[in-house]
């Protein structure tokens, strides 16, 4: 049962405008207007509603990575409302619109729900349906043909983040294959490797009991993390100072104080503030003398880097940096210096998010109240028990190893590095196969273009998904896989201030054939266990159930898998996050020190700068650096063509600022091309003080080249079309904000 | 292996010196860090967590603490298992537990040196000051 597209009604009846008020009503935080967010303010005034029809299920959203606790109402197999789950410590009954929208994700009807095989040329949009049969046996097929030739390390595996995703990991190695690629080098691997290195690791924040909170392009409101977001606005109610600092005027930066710095000067910020903390001894000596070490160096190392100095690369007064200073210092430690989660800026970014635990830890704001700590860890669950795989394997393909990239998480790959040693031929081995579980790449990575010249290369393309999305679109077979409403998934466990177990389970019967990816791995491993022989057959690897693989998880838990499925949550006894344990040493830091490293070991012995070194920006006359982002209802590319969702925010615009628009004579509203050194766009312009006039921002996931995704296709243009393929130098993560454009009046 | 005190406990002078050993010995063999993390997850994380009821992650020790315990190969001092580290990395080690561990049984014809470094390996690029630091998850 599918909705009509056009009238944009789900089958419980609900519409696109019930749906408008519904989830104004729910997710305060998360709920951003396309244009306006003074009206989504006023639209937060709208109660939420109930529903109280129907079976009650309680599951996890999949919407995006957060994993929020919802409670879905099902009238006779139907979905019909998809609610927060009070009960869950982590969203405490908050779900945000795209949570709700699940239901169109569900009754989507661009939705694949069997089997395509392509029948014209790639990306034609030519396909064929096939049996499951057939598209087992034609996949393996095409696998074992690679590595006849080519080895097991002809193929690569590309997956995004989820809870099944390591069924797909195991079968890539099972198979043998070293190349694997995943998403934190398109996201968080900068951040992650700049907090390994300065404190062994990234901490959470207080938000609730801050009294300053200072954010770097970090978008809280418009981001997917609910808890977050209901942390920050109770931190604001209870009276927190807010700081963000970006060349965009965010929904998070409009909540507070919004420093609209020059873009990639950063560092220079975070530099400059040290400087005035250890000049005007403001900075928490005890703190500093117990819990770090290299404070000497570092002192003589931001000794140069006054305000003054930091006003002409940044933009920000010198006046407001002292000032900023000062205010930290008197709020400390309750002050949060926050990590952001989406790092991949500059090609300088791992060094950038070095300086931010350096300051916190200045200021002494770690490990007590208001202030950043790291979390109690999570419920352990249970292991299940995996047939060994392959140990020996080839090196990867990319050579993205310790030798090359030392700090960085080598089975994580890093897609710029892979994507050259593809088109270049410089790779150790050829790679002819792929395999994208739920990785829309084209959409993700820097330089469509290149990443469809890479696709060229390929002699088998298989995507296992829900949807057509433009990577998909290019492939030569799409394996249609159930969507979490469809399905149990495998448990989890937050890392957070409460521990404790959810599930994923299925809410109603799959939509036509769709399977789950256990049971595509299963059917894919026998045809493969036909044709060559491996290590360990996949008949004996994937011979079990997912009810099995969650009893393992359970085995030493006080709960069993049917209460669970009943509650939707376990929460164990003995809650409590214990803080002061790093700054009276019981605890000690993953660091080689032990401690909170200014100068970082690590960097020195790989042969990186081990204090952050500033790099003065270069620009380039006439044209404004491009930035991304997101709204609220979108994650990644992966839901603009959702109908609800879409009819938020239809089509993307290019923000230009007023100054900019009208030295080029444009209106706010009419289509304006951009134009980048790699690719070329045609956009609405959205012409508003919110930005920079060096600085352009276009959010992301618009402008697909799939025809099958018939809510999106033909509107807006793609950020990654434009952008230049940079990276990280350190861990390899792009840097999506390196690339200058020309916005040109049509 | 103990728990963790007495896992590190007795460590010398003497046991320190044979550090350089240790090294030299790692560079003769190529040591797979993958397979050391099999058989130390699956033989040595096993047997502690069913003795000890915890487990002893690489990230536990420092680099020098672990090329200091394996190269001095004094497992355990209380008395209530094997004394020695090579002990349960050997041949007739796996061959007495293949049958209940898969690792064991995996890596059965695997010569002892060959395994004794994979191990080495693993601990030292997963100590807790290394590059890499590993847990037994």
């Amino acid at each position: 049962m599918k909705p009509d597209p056009h009238k944009q009604v789900a089958p419980s009846g609900l519409s696109r405008r019930g749906f408008l008020t519904l989830c104004a009503g729910a997710g305060a935080g998360a709920a951003m207007p396309w244009r306006s967010f003074q009206a989504a303010e006023r639209q937060q005034q709208v109660p939420a509603h109930s529903w109280s029809r129907g079976e009650v299920i309680p599951s996890t959203c999949n919407m995006c990575v957060n994993r929020c606790g919802i409670k879905c109402h099902v009238v006779d197999g139907v979905l019909e409302k998809i609610d927060g789950d009070s009960r869950n410590p982590k969203t405490a009954g908050g779900t945000c619109a795209k949570g709700q929208a699940g239901i169109m994700a569900l009754y989507d009807p661009d939705r694949i729900t069997h089997p395509l095989i392509r029948a014209g040329k790639r990306g034609e949009g030519k396909w064929r349906r096939a049996s499951w049969e057939e598209a087992f046996e034609y996949t393996a097929d095409k696998i074992d043909k690679i590595i006849e030739k080519h080895g097991p390390e002809g193929l690569l595996f590309s997956s995004c983040t989820d809870l099944t995703e390591v069924f797909f990991i195991k079968f890539g190695k099972y198979l043998g294959t070293p190349n694997f690629a995943r998403h934190a080098t398109l996201c968080l691997a900068s951040r992650n490797v700049g907090y390994f290195a300065t404190m062994g690791g990234v901490p959470d924040a207080d938000l609730v009991n801050a009294k300053y909170i200072l954010m770097f392009g970090a978008n809280r409101m418009e981001s997917f993390e609910l808890p977050h977001n209901r942390d920050l606005i109770t931190g604001l109610q209870n009276g927190a100072r807010l700081v963000v600092v970006d060349p965009r005027m965010t929904v998070t930066a409009s909540k507070g104080e919004w420093l609209p710095i020059r873009p990639r000067t950063d560092m220079a910020l975070t530099l400059a503030l040290m400087h005035v903390l250890i000049k005007e001894d403001l900075y928490d000596r005890e703190f500093v003398a117990s819990v770090t070490t290299g404070f000497d160096e570092l002192k003589a190392h931001v000794a140069p880097y006054t305000p003054e100095w930091a006003e002409q690369e940044t933009g920000i007064s010198a006046r407001t940096i002292v000032k900023m200073a000062r205010e930290m210092a008197a709020a400390a430690p309750a002050v949060v210096v926050y990590p952001g989660r989406r790092s991949s800026w500059y090609t300088n970014d791992a060094q950038f998010r070095r300086t931010l635990p350096m300051l916190m830890a200045l200021l002494g704001a770690f490990d007590t109240r208001g202030a950043s700590f790291f979390n109690a860890g999570k419920v352990k669950l249970g292991s299940f028990d995996w047939e060994l795989e392959p140990v020996e394997v080839a090196p990867r393909f990319d050579g993205f190893d310790e030798e090359n990239f030392p700090l960085a998480h080598h089975e994580d790959g890093g897609y710029i590095n892979l994507r050259d040693n593809i088109l270049n031929g410089t790779g150790k081995n050829p790679v002819k196969g792929w395999m994208l579980y739920k990785q829309n790449t084209l959409a993700s990575v820097a330089d469509s273009a290149k990443t469809l010249r890479m696709m060229e290369t390929m002699d088998f393309i298989c995507a296992i998904d829900i949807q057509p999305s433009q990577t998909a679109w290019m492939a030569d077979i799409i394996l249609p896989e159930t969507l979490y409403l469809e399905r149990l998934d495998p448990l989890w466990t937050p890392a957070g201030t409460t521990k404790y177990v959810g599930i994923r389970q299925p809410v109603v019967k799959p939509q036509g054939e769709a399977k789950t990816l256990l049971e595509i791995l299963q059917g894919l491993g026998a045809a493969l266990d036909k044709r060559r022989e491996f290590e360990t057959p996949f008949a004996d690897v994937y011979n079990f159930t997912m009810e099995d693989y969650l009893d393992a998880q359970l085995k030493k838990l006080p709960v069993d898998r049917v209460t669970l499925m009943k509650d939707g949550l376990w929460i164990p006894p003995g809650q409590g996050l214990k803080l002061g344990e790093y700054r009276n040493g019981n605890k000690q830091f993953k660091t080689p020190s032990g401690k909170i490293e200014f100068v970082s070991e690590r960097f020195r012995r790989n042969g990186y700068d081990p204090l952050p070194v500033y790099e003065p920006v270069v620009e380039e006359p006439g044209r404004q650096r491009l930035v991304t982002g997101r709204y609220a209802w979108f994650t990644h590319a992966s839901n603009q063509n959702n109908i609800w969702l879409n009819s938020l925010h239809p089509e993307n615009e290019v923000w230009i600022n007023p100054d900019l628009a009208k030295e080029k004579k444009i209106e706010d509203g009419e289509y304006v091309k951009v134009r980048s050194p790699v690719g070329e766009i045609r956009i609405m312009a959205y012409v508003t003080p919110r930005i920079r006039k060096d600085t352009v921002f276009i959010t992301h996931g618009f402008g697909t080249n799939s025809a099958g995704q018939n809510t999106l296709y033909g509107k807006g243009g793609a950020d990654q079309a434009l952008m230049q393929d940079r990276a990280d130098t350190i861990s390899n993560n792009q840097a999506l904000h390196e690339t200058f454009v020309e916005i040109v009046k049509l | 292996m103990g728990s963790s005190k007495p896992f590190l406990a007795g460590f010398t002078l003497a046991a320190l010196l044979f550090s350089v050993i240790g090294d030299a010995f790692a560079a003769d063999i190529k040591a797979n860090k993958k397979r050391g993390q099999v058989y130390y997850r699956m033989v040595c994380t096993a047997c502690h967590v069913d003795m000890t009821g915890s487990s002893i992650p690489p990230s536990g020790f420092t680099m020098a603490e672990w090329r200091a315990y394996l190269d001095a190969d004094k497992h355990d001092a209380s008395g209530r298992t094997n004394p020695s580290v090579r002990y349960y990395l050997q041949q007739t080690y796996r061959e007495s537990i293949k049958d209940e561990n898969k690792a064991a049984k995996k890596f059965l014809k695997l010569p002892n040196e060959q395994l004794y470094a994979d191990v080495y390996q693993f601990a030292v690029n997963g100590a807790k000051d290394s590059d890499t630091p590993a847990t037994c998850n």
